[in-house]
């Protein structure tokens, strides 16, 4: 080992980098692969033995039969009726909050600072179950704006997180000078804190939709009509029916995963960021 | 945000050139004040009444239908305390926990420090190593399922093919093995976080760390002893802690993969209080677990700040 040259050296180590990398995507994606190819395959495949790893051929009949034999559609707009109303109500109680948190000095800012810590100690089903009773006099079960209440309760700290990171990086120095020339604290939001955390807004947006839309326990809780089902929930009640198709459940989970997962592709320097800063 | 956008899409009026000339006079902790009052409101509204209601639930006997409720006093807290399944649960919570988090921390740092090197195709790559994080639950347990399947799974197979297993196991619904399959799907499902933290955090520490080192002449292992180690200290802390105060208040995972079952082998603590609410109709006893379990989680974490808070500082 010791009397290998520097440019050796440099080889072993590309060697390595590669093979590690190589070699913990392909063991990491393995379920999802897998997952691809059983719902593209003829379904009398599915339970061949030994399993084939490639499909003899490639059909999306499972697709064609989610779409036909289930209420899939219904779920697929309940899910983005619920994300967007909950994008709508978290953006809108978590921008001043964050704004509040980055520029000014208040009573209690620590405790706005430290939510998700505090928040994540109480489990979900201490706030589900009464909840669930608060809901139901208010008639908010089975209402898609209740469902979205919920996913607003819990993607607040998350929200908060982002958009922290975005104000932060806006220097004093142009909210000041703008101050010396004479613009309120209005014209300051909207002419030079909004345009410039846009981006940051936008990928906020995109990962508080990602949050309701995989969110399961309150979905399960407050919607007991099939009608209003998202989809975790209505994917997961196709288990039950008599005889499980998996091919066609696994196309269900593959149209509910695959677009969050390319989102993380575009989210992915901000979530960094938003880490490198936070605690949550 | 509403408030003010409100007020800035009619800046002609008088009333509102006056309203605005107010914010402008605010203090500092005014204005702070003003701009997190939406967050605090509903923050009561929907933790602070709901935890408030829920502890009265819990000391009465309160059933799913019954009109009129009971009350009980602390006697659904003694009876529960009392119950083996409540130590039982509270142990597969620990085990689940304990087990969760060790994989996720392996998987995420491991994964994290492969992605800090630099090679061809490192902003794919690190996307689709971060994806899992974005799959509903939902989504990654069915995949699995599917996958361990008990009768032609593809993960039978390959065990058999590589003689590890004699014959098919039913991963899920035999108690040896439900636990450490759903052991494994928490891991998959929520090591992206872990990995997302430690990343951020490598990404920090200043190559001229590293750089010095080399002409001191220490070896690559030395210097992830000495320099990175310290450096993912404090972020490591916070990732177990918060790993753990998640996995230990888990539903969906556990509920989608076994529902507690086979028996209760699978049953944590959250589970035992859905069961208990909902299955079994008595939302005062459920609720009376949920609160027990606050209290294993809260004196948890005290322990935990107590013995390794102050080594991570």
């Amino acid at each position: 080992m010791f009397d290998l040259t520097l440019r050796q050296r440099h080889y072993l180590e590309r060697v390595t980098t590669y093979g590690l990398v190589i070699g913990m995507t392909v063991l990491l994606m393995i379920p999802m692969v897998w997952g691809v190819l059983s719902s593209v395959r003829p379904s009398q495949e599915l339970f061949s033995w030994p399993p084939q790893l490639i499909p003899s051929n490639i059909t999306l009949d499972n697709y064609r039969l989610l779409l036909e034999t289930t209420e899939f559609t219904q779920y697929f707009v309940n899910s983005l009726v619920v994300a967007v109303l909950a994008m709508v109500f978290t953006l809108s109680i978590a921008t001043p909050a964050a704004y509040a948190v980055t520029r000014y000095e208040f009573k209690g800012r620590q405790y706005v600072t430290n939510l998700s810590t505090i928040i994540y100690m109480f489990p979900l089903v201490l706030l589900g179950i009464p909840l669930f009773v608060i809901f139901s006099q208010l008639g908010l079960t089975n209402s898609r704006l209740g469902l979205a209440l919920t996913h607003t309760a819990f993607a607040l700290p998350f929200a908060l997180m982002l958009l922290r990171v975005f104000f932060n990086d806006i220097s004093p120095a142009i909210v000041e000078s703008a101050r010396l020339v004479g613009a309120g604290r209005i014209t300051i939001i909207r002419k030079i804190i909004l345009p410039l955390s846009l981006p940051g807004i936008v990928a906020t947006v995109i990962f508080v939709m990602a949050l309701s839309w995989k969110e399961y326990f309150f979905a399960l809780l407050l919607m007991n009509k099939n009608a209003l089902s998202t989809l975790p929930i209505g994917i997961a009640s196709l288990i039950g029916m008599s005889t499980t198709n998996w091919g066609l459940i696994l196309g269900g989970v593959m149209i509910m995963s695959l677009p969050p997962m390319v989102l993380i592709f575009f989210l992915y320097d901000y979530l960094l960021e938003g880490f490198a800063v936070s605690t949550l | 945000m509403s408030e003010v956008s409100e007020q800035t899409s009619a800046t002609s009026t008088g009333a509102l050139a006056q309203a605005k000339n107010k914010l402008d006079n605010l203090s500092e902790n005014q204005m702070g004040l003003l701009l997190v009052l939406p967050l605090a409101v509903l923050l009561m509204v929907l933790y602070l009444y709901p935890i408030l209601r829920g502890f009265v639930f819990s000391l009465q006997e309160v059933s799913l239908f019954a009109t009129d409720p009971v009350w009980a006093g602390a006697q659904q807290y003694v009876d529960t305390l009392n119950s083996d399944r409540f130590w039982g649960a509270l142990e597969n919570g620990i085990v689940y926990t304990v087990g969760s988090v060790a994989v996720t921390v392996v998987v995420g740092v491991g994964t994290a420090l492969v992605l800090n090197r630099s090679f061809f195709g490192e902003r794919f790559v690190t996307g689709l190593v971060l994806s899992p994080y974005m799959i509903p639950i939902v989504g990654i347990v069915l995949v699995f399922r599917w996958l361990f399947n008990g009768l032609n799974g593809a993960a039978n197979y390959v065990f058999i093919e590589l003689g590890l297993v004699n014959q098919p196991i039913a991963w899920f619904s035999s108690s040896t093995y439900a636990m450490p399959m759903l052991i494994l799907i928490s891991g998959w499902a929520l090591y992206p976080f872990v990995c997302m933290l430690v990343l951020a955090k490598l990404q920090t520490i200043p190559d001229e760390y590293y750089e010095a080192a080399d002409l001191m002449g220490a070896s690559r292992t030395r210097q992830f002893v000495s320099i990175t180690l310290p450096q993912l200290k404090s972020v490591l802390f916070v990732a177990i802690l918060l790993r753990m105060l998640w996995t230990f208040n888990l539903f969906d995972i556990i509920w989608l993969g076994t529902q507690g079952g086979p028996g209760n082998a699978t049953e944590t603590l959250p589970i035992m209080a859905y069961r208990i609410a909902f299955d079994g109709l008595r939302l005062g006893e459920g609720t009376a677990v949920a609160f027990l379990t606050f209290v294993v989680l809260a004196a948890g974490t005290t322990i935990y700040f107590r013995s390794f808070g102050e080594a991570s500082a």
